[in-house]
């Protein structure tokens, strides 16, 4: 009987020394874009080549994760890794909930380095603290359906002009919807990159750095004005169904349907829709064609400017976990994360962006890609990006129901910027 | 009257302080939270600093905005005035319909009553999508019909156009609110004494005014409570408007409800959205005190 019962101390005391050898490193991931299932098994992938180290896949809708995040990080809790738009590192690095990344990448590397990533001044603040790794990178542009140019004999647009005149003729000429976007109030995206597209084609921004260190508006009330009525002119004969201004985004059921039916000649949307359009196209035909093409942003007196977006990876500043943490965001930035899995974005890296080919359809992302611009002063001002893009939407929306001329509008918007600035 | 020992209280004082004390922790705390971040610029940012007291700065902001009066008027009469009073209406018609004898006589009260507990059971989220559908300006069935039988040249945008967008949320949240209404008027509506009918027949008396000086008056207690349960959920509704139109056009369809998550959520003006929720708690009080006091106790205390 004594000896059963050293025999158990022992087996007890052996088995508690060596479970600190088997254990395991729970780290959760919040990934916020629609395709878990790839997601999912690139961590059984990464599981497997780290059997210490356990990922719990999170999800949430893009609406809701900024400020989610936020509220649980300000009250210690939230997931160990973070899906992020390009705009929110700093935003988030200030308000305490990342953790600045330098000394991991110090001790573990960053890809090919830091600076072979886009958009680097969008996660690394004036003092030098890196809060991101940029993961993914897009930008919006033009795709257009080939077969509705061609009934009603327009060219594909070069300049916004040309864009308002084809948008016009294919509607006078076929009954078809010309250049279609959702054109709601404040929760609508789409005014707000339409409208900053129209105003650096022109040498314009909303928002632009001082020269002393600060920020203000960049564009006048009358320059304001006319990018607000070049796009509010595209409403009902001029393209764009007065239906429109109720969609709430690219993602509400009927935004992207006439495009997807053959009923529509354009559309400006970023390469994720693109593709989900040219996949949700070849599902109804039952053919393996691409319908669609896509092309450079129309050009202003300036250029064709569209923004550097994409998404990025921030660690929480309350994970227990950073080292393993940091050891998942090195695998899901790699080369072969790309190659193997997913294979739907761009990686967010210059040599990578660089070398990629463009499958038919979305060739025009690799036209504008080297135009795009980051956020820069919109996002290092003290206005967030999304109280912005909430008032442009809702000033546009005034317009269009005839509460607001172009000019008060525009002028109302800057006074709020304006505001935000210097408060 | 009954009298109780002074252990006996102190019993049912003891009873109850659990409930105090999960209504403190749950409802004043957060209240008192909520007014006290209303004096400060607190923001969702700064949320581990704490915000700053700036006093009645919010307030004073709040009430020197001449979109915050229209967005108060919003709330008031489309969104709780028009909303409540329709569905009163429509629901205590309904209601006695349901209890008619036509429909004794057909055997149809209980389908009826479980018809009309049909968008209640229908998620919220959902109810929204299919309404949103069906008023689409494309595709929807309204829009299909009406052009259809050429009543209209083109589509109307009902989400989106300043003309209709009132009616069209009003409709989607009748539409969800009428079972409550429906089912508590046929309720109280089986209460009321047969044999007062029996006797008004007897007088020879019209069906107007048996429903006028029978049923009216048995069922006022009822629709009371019920105008005041429905004011106060229609008012602080924030689920229809801002899932149907975001609050849109521009800012036309914009209430109290939708004003503090866009404060709060795209502004990120924590602080200024609780003055907002404060400045809601305190409407929603006076007319719940003036409501009771006035409409419910001293004109139908007798019946309650």
């Amino acid at each position: 009987m004594q000896n059963m019962f050293k025999t158990a101390l022992l087996l007890g005391c052996s088995a508690f020394i060596a479970l600190p050898a088997f254990a395991e490193t729970t780290i959760s991931f919040r990934y916020n874009d629609p395709d878990p299932e790839v997601i999912e098994a690139a961590i059984d992938a990464f599981e497997a080549e780290n059997p210490d180290i356990n990922v719990e896949l999170e999800r949430i809708s893009w609406g809701d994760s900024r400020t989610q995040f936020l509220r649980e990080a300000a009250v210690g809790t939230g997931p160990d890794i973070v899906h992020i738009a390009f705009v929110w590192p700093l935003e988030m690095g200030s308000a305490g909930a990342l953790l600045p990344l330098n000394d991991l990448i110090e001790k573990n590397g960053a890809g090919s380095g830091f600076d072979n990533f886009i958009a680097t001044d969008l996660a690394r603040d004036a003092d030098g603290n890196i809060f991101a790794l940029p993961w993914t990178a897009d930008t919006w542009t033009l795709v257009y359906m080939p077969s509705v140019l061609e009934e009603a004999g327009v060219d594909v647009p070069k300049t916004w002009d040309d864009l308002q005149a084809a948008s016009r003729a294919v509607t006078e000429k076929t009954g078809k919807v010309g250049f279609g976007f959702p054109a709601g109030g404040g929760a609508t995206n789409t005014p707000w990159f339409l409208l900053n597209y129209h105003l650096w084609s022109n040498g314009h921004a909303l928002v632009e750095e001082d020269g002393n260190g600060g920020f203000q508006v960049g564009v006048d009330v009358a320059s304001l004005a006319d990018s607000f009525k070049f796009f509010a002119d595209f409403m009902g004969e001029g393209g764009n169904p007065q239906s429109n201004i109720a969609l709430g985004g690219l993602a509400d059921i009927g935004s992207l349907a006439p495009m997807i039916e053959g009923d529509q000649a354009f559309a400006l949307v970023p390469p994720n829709v693109a593709k989900a359009m040219i996949a949700a196209y070849q599902e109804k035909s039952g053919s393996s064609d691409v319908p669609f093409a896509s092309t450079s942003l129309p050009t202003g007196s300036v250029g064709g400017v569209s923004h550097m977006g994409g998404r990025m990876l921030g660690i929480n500043a309350n994970s227990e976990h950073a080292d393993e943490s940091y050891k998942f965001i090195q695998f899901l930035i790699s080369t072969e994360f790309f190659s193997d899995f997913l294979t739907a974005q761009f990686p967010a890296s210059k040599s990578a962006l660089a070398a990629l080919e463009y499958p038919a359809g979305l060739e025009g992302y690799g036209m504008q890609l080297p135009n795009a611009r980051t956020w820069g002063a919109y996002a290092n001002g003290k206005t967030p990006i999304g109280t912005m893009w909430s008032e442009t939407g809702r000033e546009f929306g005034a317009i269009l129901v005839g509460d607001k001329t172009p000019e008060e509008a525009a002028q109302s918007l800057i006074d709020t910027i304006n505001d935000m600035l210097n408060g | 009257m009954l009298s109780y020992s002074k252990d006996q209280r102190k019993f049912v004082l003891l009873m109850l302080l659990p409930a105090f004390g999960m209504t403190a922790a749950f409802f004043l705390w957060p209240t008192i939270y909520n007014i006290k971040n209303s004096f400060t610029d607190l923001s969702l940012l700064g949320l581990r600093e704490g915000g700053k007291w700036v006093g009645l700065d919010n307030y004073i902001a709040l009430f020197n905005d001449s979109d915050f009066k229209k967005v108060v008027f919003n709330t008031l009469f489309w969104l709780t005035f028009v909303s409540v009073s329709i569905r009163l209406v429509l629901g205590f018609a309904i209601a006695l319909f349901i209890e008619s004898q036509l429909v004794r006589r057909l055997r149809l009260t209980v389908p009826l009553r479980m018809a009309a507990l049909l968008p209640w059971a229908t998620p919220d989220i959902v109810a929204v999508t299919v309404w949103k559908q069906i008023f689409d300006g494309r595709t929807g069935v309204i829009n299909n019909k009406l052009l259809e039988w050429g009543f209209i040249d083109q589509p109307i945008v009902f989400l989106g156009d300043p003309s209709y967008v009132w009616p069209a949320v009003i409709t989607i949240i009748v539409w969800n609110g009428l079972p409550i209404i429906v089912l508590t008027m046929a309720a109280a509506l089986q209460t009321v004494p047969r044999d007062l009918y029996e006797a008004a027949d007897i007088d020879g008396a019209k069906s107007w005014t048996k429903f006028w000086h029978v049923t009216f008056p048995h069922a006022l207690p009822a629709l009371a409570v019920l105008g005041l349960l429905t004011t106060i959920w229609t008012f602080n509704n924030f689920i229809y408007v801002w899932m149907s139109t975001s609050a849109g056009p521009g800012t036309f369809s914009n209430v109290l409800a939708t004003e503090v998550y866009l404060q709060a959520f795209v502004n990120f003006k924590l602080g200024l959205s609780s003055a907002i929720g404060t400045f809601m708690a305190a409407l929603a009080m006076v007319f719940g005190v003036i409501y009771f006091r006035y409409v419910v106790t001293k004109r139908f205390g007798g019946l309650m």
